[in-house]
């Protein structure tokens, strides 16, 4: 078990030495390093997350109108959500079961025409001043759990 | 309905149209969970049939399995070519003696390709087959390395690791169901065994 | 015209390179992500890389099983999720290997498992954890064909 243990954090300290050069090479336009760093960190098969660094979006906070809505609703509730255009979907998320308790696995993001999955920013969905408008749906757990029951029959 | 202002900032008319548009999608959704039809795929079908009048639940019903067996199919010859150009990039894991054979993928393995592209009919094949590498690789690293056997045993199971899982291991513990209904006594061997710490009581 | 403006398009398939290289990384394929890290580095993006904690409680691991019975013992893998009971083991485990839950006795580190508790109070979290799982004759564990049926 420790041999294995120890096997594990030595592939984590060699994935994020990777990363971090892949990072690197990327970000100076190295092509052909980068290519084959990817490479590397894929054979090495652990999880990732490769994000945009903060600079590419503004800091500044806006507030968010977020409708929020059912199967049964028949008009939306509003509430104001203080966020950063760089934040993603899924602290979005989060962020929503803190507040308010829903789960995760519960929530559908709108915006605009768009069903948004987790790892996109609300930037990416065109939202950037006070004022822009997502919609939260919530999912009731048993359609959820029953939809997760059908794809296990599909 | 909505009163435009007689001058019309470009400003607050995206802001409608943001508003307009979600609210739009969130009544197809709305209706898809009333019909047991997740926001996926009701977003999924949405945005393939864009364009098109039918109803996205309508054309999940008429027209998805067409699509999802026409994803297989291309799934199936991209393989071949693969296997065609003899070091293909996945050419490690294919022992040659399997080649000849075209792998059959399942429509559910199929579905759950295209709705993580959200309805992407091209980046499904690449999914599917990508995933379709890896869980041969989960089985291999769990000591099933013969490929034609896991691709066997996942086509049984519709793609999931569980269910080939169960289906390679079953033979295994074949013997341990025959001494369940086994009729002997075995009362004392606990002693006998070296393994003192397998009953903790 | 789209309601996005051409900022936040470009933005939107710039984040969609990230998600495929995250998922072709993940995936082992190092084809695809040694194109799209070239694609990338032609763009010359400000990127973040992280490992991604995977959060255990909600994925599915492969836990190292050791079936023993009185005689022998064997490896097997099943795949479980952290958060689930002892007894709901014990169902997957015989609907898959038709051990009835009555004949099943779990075993992870120094304790004899319960039924209502998780998988994860017992210290189970990641891929290659081990458990033991001990098969009672039938007899012992005073089970007849007949209740089996049920």
């Amino acid at each position: 078990m420790a041999a294995s243990e120890g096997q594990n954090l030595n592939a984590l300290k060699e994935a994020e030495d990777l990363a971090q050069a892949l990072s690197e090479a990327l970000n100076c336009g190295g092509k052909e390093e980068a290519g084959r760093i990817a490479q590397q960190l894929a054979e090495l098969n652990v999880p990732v997350s490769v994000r945009l660094s903060q600079e590419a979006y503004s800091q500044d906070a806006i507030k968010l109108k977020v409708g929020v809505e059912d199967a049964q609703s028949e008009c939306s509730v509003h509430i104001t959500m203080t966020v950063t255009p760089g934040i993603t979907i899924s602290d979005l998320k989060d962020k929503v079961n803190t507040k308010y308790g829903f789960h995760p696995s519960l929530q559908r993001w709108v915006i605009g025409k768009r069903l948004a999955r987790d790892p996109e920013t609300l930037c990416s969905h065109g939202v950037k001043r006070d004022g822009d408008q997502a919609f939260l749906y919530i999912q009731s757990a048993q359609a959820a759990s029953l939809s997760r029951e059908q794809h296990k029959q599909d | 309905k909505p009163l435009a202002p007689p001058r019309q900032d470009p400003e607050l008319m995206r802001q409608n149209r943001m508003k307009e548009e979600g609210l739009k999608l969130i009544q197809q959704i709305r209706e898809g969970e009333k019909k047991g039809v997740s926001p996926e795929e009701v977003y999924a079908a949405v945005c393939i049939s864009r364009g098109s009048d039918v109803s996205p639940c309508d054309w999940l019903k008429s027209e998805l399995p067409h699509l999802l067996d026409e994803i297989c199919a291309m799934a199936a010859s991209v393989q071949r070519d693969y296997k065609m150009g003899h070091s293909g990039p996945r050419g490690e894991l294919h022992n040659p003696a399997t080649e000849s054979e075209v792998v059959q993928l399942s429509r559910a393995e199929a579905k759950k390709a295209w709705l993580a592209t959200g309805g992407d009919t091209e980046k499904a094949v690449q999914h599917l087959l990508r995933n379709r590498h890896s869980k041969l690789r989960e089985l291999c690293s769990l000591g099933f390395s013969e490929v034609s056997r896991c691709e066997e045993a996942l086509r049984l199971s519709g793609g999931e690791v569980q269910g080939a899982l169960s289906l390679l291991q079953r033979p295994l513990l074949q013997p341990f169901h025959q001494r369940v209904w086994n009729e002997q006594l075995e009362p004392h061997i606990d002693l006998k065994h070296p393994d003192k710490q397998r009953m903790c009581r | 015209e789209p309601a996005e403006q051409h900022g936040s398009v470009s933005l939107h398939s710039t984040e969609e390179l990230c998600v495929e290289l995250t998922q072709a990384i993940e995936a082992g394929d190092t084809q695809a992500a040694s194109q799209l890290a070239i694609t990338m580095a032609r763009q010359q993006l400000k990127l973040k890389f992280q490992l991604a904690e995977k959060n255990y409680m909600d994925t599915e691991i492969s836990l190292a099983v050791a079936v023993e019975d009185a005689s022998s013992s064997c490896c097997v893998t099943v795949k479980v999720f952290p958060h689930m009971t002892i007894a709901s083991l014990k169902q997957q485990v015989f609907l898959e290997y038709g051990f009835h839950p009555r004949v099943q006795r779990w075993v992870i580190g120094q304790c004899l498992c319960t039924e209502p508790r998780s998988l994860a109070s017992y210290g189970v979290r990641r891929d290659g954890d081990t458990a033991f799982l001990y098969l009672l004759s039938a007899r012992q564990a005073r089970l007849t064909r007949q209740l089996c049926q049920q």
